[in-house]
């Protein structure tokens, strides 16, 4: 589960001030976790790490490989290359370094949030974060 | 026949009068209840069901996703985390010193933990989850059928089990030497000269021990104060959705056309307990906001400002108290410094 | 006089270690994750994000 619109809504709204990093904590016992998140950073080798990172947050549950090849091609990646990617499973130790450090901070859900490095838990209002950014920027 | 009547008068008296109506208690010992005694192993199994994204349909949302224990085991949202496409209608409250409740929920309508926890699990506007389904979810785990054979003596997987262990792991969430305790077992300096006049103030003028009284600050009782409707609910339809729902399972006949939460007169279905919601415990009040069944105050001031007006339009609970400015700050200071307790001792589990 | 004073200075200290939960800060290493906007930014929002 991701953040997806308000996430944006925060970007949107604290451009330039705002720098937004990515880190992959799949489910385990969720299908296309894990091949979502190896698409997403097969993107990234050819570019388009944030199209497809859009692209998966509004098609889920839509992430199985047919459909991520699907998105590969509508992007205009190289689908040749991407598909060797996430079958390979290329990221497979990025992202679990990514699990690691999750796991390591005792993360139990997503999306967990880290505001210079204040934590929040899941889902929340744009209100919400805009409160906690405010704070950061005084 | 003059002695007699004066026995009955002081026999009236004392019925009249519970022991500590008004009167401050300190946390004591847990109440365990004999059908589920502690022991480790449960208490770590409960804890890794608490953090266990499987017990929800979806798999996004444990128990500790709206009791989350960096935030005294609240959400800090006025209306607490729902079901992705859901929207929830009541306020997280918290779980620390839950183990001295006498009942659960805003409204009341359960008496013990392990009856609470399946709640939630159920709610389709809260975790979704199936019953009949998680027990063969949770069976499929080696890992808990195990450790379900060396808690409970076999390896059979049921919802009063998972909810057992969760209540097991709850009755630890406890906050001891809060300033309040020191200072009602004699030590004079526990409080700041301005938290004791605030003490004063709670247990005097402003009359808030009446109802927050005893150990937890509370009294096991339903008050209608007619706080402020939470505007994003009266806008929201999924919110709508979920107060028709409610009513609908509770049995209120008019659940189509609900405009308002009618707290605890969903489960007693008396008139006088319309809109009346469950008194909460005071302590660890600071770490607790947004405050009421709504989330309506976001701040202990607002808190205190709608007791000193007296309450909400209409209600019958409460009669303006006319505190002075420094004496709202000083009842903010008892609340703030005397209220809060060592903080509960933490490792997050692994969960399987 | 000193008792006094040893007692107001554990109640200062008590105090400011009753933090908000809300204002613990957790150290989290960027790496070489996926990034937008400037390194410099006065605000780093870190998402761990599932994305089914």
């Amino acid at each position: 589960m991701a953040a997806g619109p308000v996430v944006k809504k925060v970007l949107a709204a604290y451009s330039g001030k705002l720098r937004l990093v990515i880190k992959n904590y799949p489910y385990r016992y969720r299908d296309f976790s894990r091949i979502a998140a190896e698409a997403s950073l097969a993107a990234r080798d050819q570019g388009k790490y944030w199209e497809m990172h859009d692209i998966l947050i509004t098609r889920s549950p839509k992430l199985d490989r047919q459909n991520l090849i699907a998105y590969a091609q509508e992007l205009g990646l190289d689908v040749k290359k991407f598909t060797a990617a996430i079958d390979a499973q290329k990221h497979k130790s990025e992202i679990d370094a990514d699990i690691k450090l999750a796991e390591s901070l005792d993360l139990y859900n997503t999306p967990t949030i880290f505001i210079n490095g204040r934590k929040t838990v899941g889902e929340r209002p744009f209100t919400y974060y805009k409160k906690i950014i405010d704070e950061e920027l005084r | 026949m003059f002695k007699s009547s004066f026995a009955a008068i002081v026999i009236v008296a004392l019925i009249a009068f519970p022991a500590f109506a008004g009167k401050l208690e300190p946390i004591g010992a847990v109440p365990i209840p004999a059908s589920n005694p502690q022991t480790p192993e449960k208490i770590e199994l409960g804890k890794k069901l608490f953090f266990d994204r499987r017990l929800s349909g979806d798999g996004t949302m444990s128990c500790a996703t709206c009791h989350d224990p960096e935030m005294a085991f609240t959400d800090g949202l006025a209306i607490s985390m729902s079901y992705p496409t859901t929207r929830n209608w009541r306020n997280s409250p918290t779980l620390v010193n839950v183990a001295f409740q006498k009942s659960l929920f805003h409204d009341g309508r359960v008496a013990t933990l392990e009856e609470q926890a399946l709640f939630p699990m159920m709610s389709a506007f809260e975790m979704n989850r199936n019953l009949d389904f998680v027990e063969e979810v949770i069976r499929s785990v080696p890992e808990y059928v195990e450790s379900f054979k060396k808690v409970f003596g076999d390896t059979d997987i049921t919802r009063q089990r998972i909810a057992m262990a969760i209540a097991a792991f709850e009755r630890t969430l406890v906050s001891r030497a809060a300033p309040l305790d020191q200072y009602l077992k004699g030590d004079e300096q526990a409080l700041s000269p301005d938290a004791r006049k605030g003490y004063d103030i709670f247990t005097g003028k402003g009359k808030c021990a009446e109802c927050h009284d005893g150990m937890l600050l509370a009294d096991n009782k339903f008050h209608a104060l007619n706080v402020p409707e939470n505007l994003e609910q009266e806008k929201d339809p999924r919110v709508a959705a979920t107060r028709r729902f409610v009513a609908k399972v509770s049995g209120y006949g008019d659940y189509r056309t609900l405009a308002e939460d009618p707290g605890r007169y969903l489960v007693t279905k008396d008139k006088g307990d319309w809109k009346a919601f469950r008194t909460p415990t005071l302590r660890e009040i600071s770490l607790t906001a947004p405050y009421m069944h709504n989330g309506i105050f976001a701040t202990l001031d607002e808190v205190i400002e709608f007791f000193d007006q007296g309450g909400g339009k209409g209600n019958t609970a409460l009669k303006p108290l006319g505190l002075t400015t420094g004496e709202k700050k000083q009842l903010k200071a008892f609340l703030v410094e005397g209220l809060t307790g060592a903080a509960v001792t933490f490792e997050y589990p692994k969960v399987p | 006089m000193k008792l006094r004073a040893m007692t107001l200075l554990c109640c200062i200290l008590a105090l400011s270690s009753i933090g908000f939960a809300d204002e613990k800060r957790y150290d989290v290493p960027l790496g070489d994750s996926p990034s937008f906007g400037p390194h410099d930014a006065p605000v780093t929002l870190i998402e761990f994000i599932d994305f089914q």
